[in-house]
């Protein structure tokens, strides 16, 4: 019984934190549950899908209602990121759950360098809307899907590389239960020329579909345990809603930079049972 | 000289009138609805004294889900949320593309289908591996 309470706590604090410092709630809810519960690594994956499909969908409901997401480039990356996601639920079931550890400890060293590097730029860079080539962008091209996908004052290119990214992007989330935000949301920024708060607000719509369809295959496989799922993911509803209203009147600095150190200690235990 | 003002500029990529407000609408009682049936399981299965990590749980079974959703049993509020939850995601693309292919246009509509047929091999796959 208590261990129920425990997991929606859990669940609480991973959505609350992951919501404040602007992270999926997966890179916080398999290291909790592999970790903290001694889940097996294949089910904390499936649980952490179910997880991100709640917190994405609830968030890309006000993304849309706010016109900030970019209905049709979701609508294009997302068959690309569905896809991989599909790649990447059957290719979990091929390897051995060290492997898949090893992954999550080298994601969650990445993440941990990228918020460090976050933290330490000067004020005002995080912003990022700001777009050097935006000119170059705008080239027309009546009738042409680059035209059809244009928002105000951008207009995505290199959809090639947009969509193989996507791929890639869909089969790690479906390897490591995370939503791929930290892939998708650079690709549509630095490498097609999206607007941040718009890439940010598309990532976040694509990633319901891309974790659904992964998060099918776990189900039918046996790899999604209710009584794990129910108690977790209403927790992590409950502290991205709560994380979301408070989150404008919190200093995060401090809390990214402790953030780093557990993020790195967790890489570390990690990548020990990955090597164990 | 070309007058700037002749250069077509990209039109802003809004959806057709009205798709993204019912999207909106379709994601929040979509997620209100699952989650409230998620609330309900764990509640029931915190009550029953049920402890997650240490009991094997029931596999799905839909013609079962009726019976445990009346007897009140954790299990059947648990995995329709679970369905609930999967299913919102792929409900929205499903009426994306649905409002595309009113508002005539192909392309879009074309791409939520194929969505959809991933959706469904995941399916396929799920269940011949299951």
């Amino acid at each position: 019984m208590i261990v129920g309470l425990i997991l929606a706590g859990g669940g609480f604090g991973a959505g609350l934190f992951g919501s404040l410092l602007g992270l999926g709630g997966g890179i916080l809810i398999v290291p909790l549950l592999t970790v903290g519960f001694g889940v097996p690594f294949r089910e904390a994956v499936g649980v952490s899908l179910v997880c991100v499909i709640v917190t994405s969908s609830a968030a890309a409901g006000v993304y849309l209602e706010r016109h900030l997401a970019n209905l049709r480039l979701g609508m294009l990356l997302e068959l690309f990121t569905a896809s991989g996601a599909l790649i990447g639920g059957l290719v979990a079931f091929l390897l051995p759950e060290r492997a898949l550890a090893g992954l999550f400890s080298l994601l969650l060293a990445y993440t941990a360098f990228s918020m460090l590097r976050r933290g330490r730029a000067p004020a005002g860079t995080d912003a990022g809307d700001e777009l050097g080539t935006a000119d170059a962008a705008l080239e027309p091209d009546p009738g042409g899907l680059g035209d059809q996908l244009a928002g105000p004052g951008y207009r995505p290119r290199r959809l090639g590389v947009g969509a193989g990214g996507s791929l890639g992007a869909g089969i790690v989330s479906a390897l490591l239960g995370v939503g791929g935000g930290i892939v998708k949301v650079p690709l549509m920024h630095l490498v097609m020329g999206v607007p941040l708060k718009v890439a940010t607000a598309t990532s976040n719509l694509m990633i319901g579909v891309t974790a659904a369809a992964s998060a099918i295959v776990y189900l039918l496989r046996g790899g999604i345990d209710p009584y794990v799922a129910g108690p977790t993911a209403v927790g992590v509803f409950a502290g991205a809603l709560v994380g979301s209203r408070i989150a404008s009147r919190i200093d995060v600095r401090l809390l990214r930079l402790l953030f780093v150190g557990v993020l790195a200690l967790t890489a570390v235990q990690m990548a020990a049972r990955a090597l164990a | 000289m070309s007058d700037p003002a002749a250069t077509p500029r990209p039109t802003p990529a809004a959806a057709p009138a009205g798709v993204e407000a019912r999207l909106a609408r379709l994601l929040t009682i979509g997620t209100g609805f699952a989650v409230g049936l998620l609330a309900i399981g764990s509640l029931l299965l915190v009550a029953g004294g049920i402890s997650p990590l240490a009991e094997d749980w029931p596999p799905l079974d839909l013609r079962a889900l009726p019976g445990q959703l009346l007897a009140l049993e954790p299990a059947g509020f648990l995995w329709l949320g679970l369905l609930a939850t999967i299913a919102t995601p792929i409900l929205r693309v499903s009426a994306a593309a649905l409002g595309f292919a009113r508002a005539g246009e192909r392309r879009f509509a074309a791409l939520g289908l194929g969505v959809l047929v991933v959706i469904g091999l995941a399916v396929v796959a799920g269940w011949l591996g299951g």
